[in-house]
């Protein structure tokens, strides 16, 4: 029997070695009985460096572990379990820190008390490291995910920032953007377009252009074919645009293919420009011309149709010739009236103006001389002239004031037809201001014609032919009275007459400076000016 | 004697047809609008009218032109339309209106004394 139980315990002593887990038995006091082979492996400590020792008195389990270690262990002892598991950080021979699972059963004997406890050990460390590495690796891609994110969101966000952009940028110019994705359904329509085709955005948004543009023709001409339309392919035409109850309006449209970053074609962006305003001017430049041609070859043909005559006609009576000199030097005359208004308004309209050589003037006198020169020429015409005794003077350019004379007084008879009353009246207003009143009986003007008397090229009546001159009178007279801080002012009525009043300021004080404060004599004030104005 | 109508706005340029014809062996009328000349050619039956187109007044020369050529009872005048050089609408109007021929703005009084013994001798 006595073999047979050591043959029975050399079989286990066997088994005990030859477990892949190390195994190690404890007794009562929680020391070593028992080492393993494995167990040396695992650990480094051979079995005669720690057998009889309690761990708590050698460097074994890792110190963060112990209390854990302790209190499961507690239970097994006490009886309460009579098996646990528990993985934990222990400490090699040569202080490596390894991860171990512990599977621990206790033995107790038929009186209850504590044998022996068996632990079985399995070195995890390996598995531990790649666990580590794993949650390392789980982590990292959490934070590349995490970064992802953010870096969309931030490129989502500039994305809408530079749409917002662009919509800010679409909604600020002022010609009117329709914006058609390659089926020609509107995506896109800024403020301008909304105003010019009288619909919201709302309500055309993602709808074909047939919804917008109702006119098949035009909507033809505007969705451009883009499978046919060559890179970056633009054309434009106008159109009249009309909207009941509104003017007919004249557009000038430009269409182009949006194209992508592969320079596929994505689209087509429409712009629209109102032109009516500007083709107005252009027309009215080119009836200017053809007035002004006009203007000139009427002279002309005096001049050149006399001086023919007195050419071919070498003995014509001395009074003759003399009334035909005196046609082709009065319409020599006129010509040159009509180039000296082209000039000013050429110089007008390039920015560089007048150059004011301002003196005293005195109105009642320069006033006086034209209304003589222009009784002169027509005996038959009744100018009124009005003025006081002494002189009205004014700090002015004396050629400029003159041009504006000439061309009210021209106005006045010129419309005040058979021999109608002119009457010219010039007035000084206190100390401040010289005014000259040039008023007639003639046919005078509409509300809409005296609301254009300073337009460029406007004539208030162009079908008149009769009437001649080039509509730019009265412009140069607002620009002349205006560059000496004068003004200007034009009444009228159509078939009673029109009345212009053109007020210069004195100039050796200014119109805003007067007032009942002022107690320096004007005598003395003027005497200043005088002596400036001279130098 | 053959009768020519000057209808011209412009005393100036009546004066210069005048002066330009009065070589020629020509009872000599004028009318200073569209209706004076309709008016007077009604009484005096001219052979020739020299017409300014653009005239004031609610009878232009074109009208004159058509109003003569319409109601013209007897021998139809020879008309001559005055136009402004470059006006070729109011040329082809002029034309349509019924005139002969045209003559440009600015002109040489010679070639309007040519012009019109041309017509006068083509005339009927």
């Amino acid at each position: 029997a006595q073999r047979e139980a050591d043959r029975t315990h050399a079989i286990l002593n066997a088994h005990v070695d030859n477990s892949p887990l190390a195994v190690i038995e404890w007794d009562d006091a929680f020391q070593v009985i028992r080492w393993s082979s494995r167990a040396e492996e695992v650990f480094g400590w051979e079995a005669g460096e720690v057998l009889n020792r309690n761990p708590r008195d050698w460097s074994f389990v890792h110190e963060e572990d112990q209390q854990r270690v302790a209190e499961i262990m507690e239970n097994l002892i006490q009886g309460r379990v009579d098996h646990n598991f528990l993985r934990n950080r222990n400490y090699t021979r040569d202080g490596r820190v390894i991860f171990c699972e512990w599977r621990n059963s206790a033995l107790f004997d038929a009186e209850g008390r504590l044998v022996s406890i068996l632990s079985q050990v399995q070195d995890m460390t390996e598995e531990e490291e790649a666990n580590r590495k794993l949650a390392e690796y789980q982590h990292r891609l959490e934070q590349k995910v995490e970064a992802r994110t953010s870096e969309l969101s931030q490129a989502l966000g500039e994305a809408e920032n530079s749409r917002d952009q662009i919509n800010a940028i679409l909604d600020s110019v002022a010609e009117a953007i329709i914006v058609m994705d390659s089926d020609n359904k509107i995506t896109g329509l800024n403020p301008a377009a909304q105003g010019l085709l009288g619909m919201d955005l709302e309500d055309v948004e993602g709808r074909h252009l047939s919804y917008a543009i109702r006119d098949e023709s035009l909507r033809e001409k505007l969705s451009l074919d883009i499978r046919r339309a060559g890179a970056g392919s633009s054309y434009q035409f106008e159109f009249e645009l009309r909207t009941p109850g509104e003017p007919v309006r004249l557009i000038l449209a430009r269409t182009s293919v949006v194209q992508d970053a592969f320079g596929r074609q994505t689209g087509v962006v429409v712009s629209l420009r109102d032109i009516t305003v500007e083709r107005q001017v252009d027309q009215m430049k080119t009836e200017f011309i053809s007035t002004a041609a006009h203007e000139l070859r009427t002279p002309l043909t005096t001049i050149q149709g006399f001086s023919e005559v007195l050419l071919t006609h070498q003995d014509l009576p001395q009074a003759e010739v003399r009334e035909y000199l005196t046609f082709i030097h009065q319409k020599s005359l006129a010509i040159s009236t009509i180039v000296n208004d082209l000039l000013d308004i050429s110089r007008i309209e390039s920015g560089k103006g007048f150059s004011l050589n301002r003196r005293v003037v005195d109105l009642v006198a320069l006033t006086r001389r034209k209304v003589s020169e222009y009784k002169a020429r027509d005996q038959n015409r009744q100018i009124d002239f009005i003025a006081p005794k002494g002189a009205v003077e004014a700090l002015a350019d004396a050629d400029k004031v003159e041009q504006v004379l000439e061309n009210i007084l021209s106005n006045a008879v010129k419309y005040t037809p058979g021999g109608g009353r002119v009457s010219v009246r010039v007035e000084s207003e206190h100390d401040v201001a010289a005014r000259v009143v040039v008023e007639d009986e003639g046919m005078g003007m509409s509300p809409e014609q005296l609301a254009h008397v300073f337009d460029k090229f406007y004539r208030g009546d162009a079908s008149n032919t009769n009437i001649s001159g080039t509509g730019l009178g009265m412009s140069i007279v607002r620009y002349i009275v205006e560059a000496h801080n004068g003004l200007v002012h034009v009444n009228s009525e159509a078939g009673a007459g029109t009345t212009v009043e053109v007020v210069l300021p004195k100039g050796w004080r200014l119109p805003e400076a007067a007032g009942p404060d002022h107690t320096e004599p004007a005598g003395f004030q003027q005497s200043e000016v005088r002596k400036e104005a001279a130098t | 004697m053959k009768t020519i109508l000057i209808v011209e706005d412009q005393q100036e340029v009546r004066e210069l047809i005048r002066v330009t014809l009065r070589s020629g062996d020509y009872d000599i009328h004028q009318a200073s609008s569209g209706r004076e000349a309709v008016d007077m050619a009604r009484a005096i039956e001219p052979d020739l009218v020299i017409m300014d187109i653009m005239m004031p007044g609610e009878i232009d020369g074109i009208e004159a032109t058509r109003i003569l050529r319409s109601g013209h009872k007897g021998p139809a005048p020879r008309i001559v339309m005055l136009t402004a050089k470059g006006q070729q609408v109011d040329r082809q109007a002029g034309m349509d209106a019924g005139a002969d021929d045209y003559f440009a703005k600015p002109f040489s009084p010679l070639e309007l004394i040519r012009k019109v013994e041309h017509l006068l001798e083509a005339a009927p």
